[in-house]
């Protein structure tokens, strides 16, 4: 864990250089090379999709932002320190992203089928930048592979108990969502069908791995029992499944060429 | 037009830089730093917004615009020292700006603000002339002083001011060095048998 990855000097001005924000940076430009060269492959436009990826990103850092201030305004009543949710960044990044196809002339579901792949691998890089800057951690746990914050700058170190590497957890996840929708056994693009599935596949890991964060904010809990990201979790993969029902029943419909 | 909207990319890309640069100067003053800072990785996510437009619209039109495509390679790389910029100057510039985190502006050695209660007494450290250790204790770092390998050079003798501490405490006691840096002492020679 590497809160601080470097420090530069210019003069007598230190910068120091922390580890999240190079991983974020990384993850989103990795992220976007994967989905450009995607997009490129399914012979949408280039130009409209960087317009659109640009749009995705600069929309999901405001609606990470957002929410991250708007679960700390409900919990605590003040504006915290400034931070990031994903679910904020992906609803916000995936508005922008639309609006900006559609304004450009992209075929919106072929558009987003392309970004698949890429966004869960975007996403592990991402978790990476949280295990090294300590912030997302996990609940307390005495395993054989419990990982203990020592930096006194992470998050994660106060108190300085042996965790659950949650992080590391999704990060794993997601790369096997990765490899999945890159392999040919993920549904084909075009119809909307491969990006409904990795949402309720994301949505499904997500709620089953928030109860072994150990994070002291986890937003507006239901009935003390569900935290913002399960409940955000639970009304995107229900509408990933309806969405999924629908097509196929649409598709079946199709085939059996009724009206 | 088209060729337009690629220049004001690639310039948007070199605004970011520079809003990135004066972000980290104006750290220190709450609301200008969060602007700049945060501003720079939106200025490169626009220019690379208009430069995907603009080759958009050059492909639609059957032309290919190698200025747009300049300017979206320059913004991409100007996003990233950008957003490290607004994830370090504008975070901790946000911190001292909401009020999570202060500056203590009275702190001075060896005496205390004025108007407090305990007497202007501090349990500071005294201050160093150097980071650097001073294993001779002449007040001269080991290291990084240029003439300090040079044999012919004079060595000042240090006055007693030198030694002495700014703030009037007595001098800190040398401390014995630690175990494992000392050698047993040696075995005694057999005395002689009764």
């Amino acid at each position: 864990m590497h809160p601080i990855l470097t420090t530069l000097h210019f003069g007598d001005r230190a910068i120091p250089i922390g580890g999240y924000g190079v991983l974020l940076a990384l993850a989103l430009l990795v992220g976007g090379v994967v989905a450009l060269r995607s997009a490129v492959r399914l012979q949408l436009d280039a130009g409209a999709f960087i317009a659109s990826l640009a749009a995705a990103i600069g929309s999901g850092l405001l609606g990470g932002s957002l929410l991250f201030a708007l679960i700390g305004l409900l919990q605590t009543g003040t504006l915290g320190p400034p931070g990031l949710v994903f679910y904020g960044g992906a609803i916000l990044g995936a508005l922008g992203f639309a609006l900006t196809a559609r304004a450009h002339g992209l075929p919106l579901a072929t558009a987003l089928d392309a970004s698949v792949p890429a966004l869960p691998l975007a996403h592990a890089l991402g978790r990476l930048g949280c295990l090294l800057g300590g912030c997302c951690y996990g609940a307390r746990f005495s395993g054989p592979w419990a990982i203990t914050y020592t930096d006194g700058l992470a998050p994660a170190a106060h108190p300085a108990w042996p965790r659950h590497p949650w992080p590391l957890y999704e990060a794993l996840v997601l790369l096997a969502l990765a490899a999945f929708f890159a392999s040919r056994w993920a549904p084909a693009a075009g119809s909307g069908r491969r990006s409904a599935l990795y949402v309720l596949c994301y949505a499904l890991a997500r709620f089953a791995l928030e109860p072994l964060r150990g994070d002291a904010v986890r937003g507006v809990t239901v009935l003390g029992a569900l935290s913002t990201s399960q409940l955000i979790s639970l009304t995107l993969g229900l509408g990933a499944l309806s969405f999924l029902w629908l097509a196929r029943r649409r598709s079946l419909t199709r085939s059996a060429g009724l009206p | 037009m088209l060729r337009r909207m690629g220049l004001l990319s690639i310039l948007l890309s070199g605004l970011a830089i520079v809003c990135a640069g004066i972000g980290v100067l104006t750290t220190p003053f709450p609301v200008l730093g969060l602007i700049f800072a945060f501003g720079a990785p939106a200025l490169a996510v626009a220019g690379v917004m208009l430069g995907g437009s603009a080759m958009s619209k050059a492909k639609r039109a059957g032309q290919t615009n190698e200025t747009a495509k300049i300017g979206v390679i320059l913004n991409a790389i100007a996003f990233v020292p950008s957003l490290l910029v607004a994830l370090t100057c504008g975070v901790c510039n946000a911190l001292f700006s909401t009020g999570n985190m202060q500056v203590q502006r009275d702190v001075r050695f060896g005496t205390s603000p004025l108007g407090s209660a305990d007497g202007g007494v501090r349990a500071l450290p005294p201050p160093q002339r150097s980071a650097k250790p001073d294993p001779d204790g002449t007040g001269e770092p080991a290291e990084d002083d240029p003439g300090a390998t040079d044999p012919n050079r004079p060595r000042a003798e240090p006055t007693p001011d030198d030694r002495r501490p700014q703030n009037d405490q007595p001098p800190p006691e040398r401390q014995a060095p630690p175990p494992g840096n000392t050698l047993p002492p040696p075995p005694l020679p057999p005395g002689p048998g009764k």
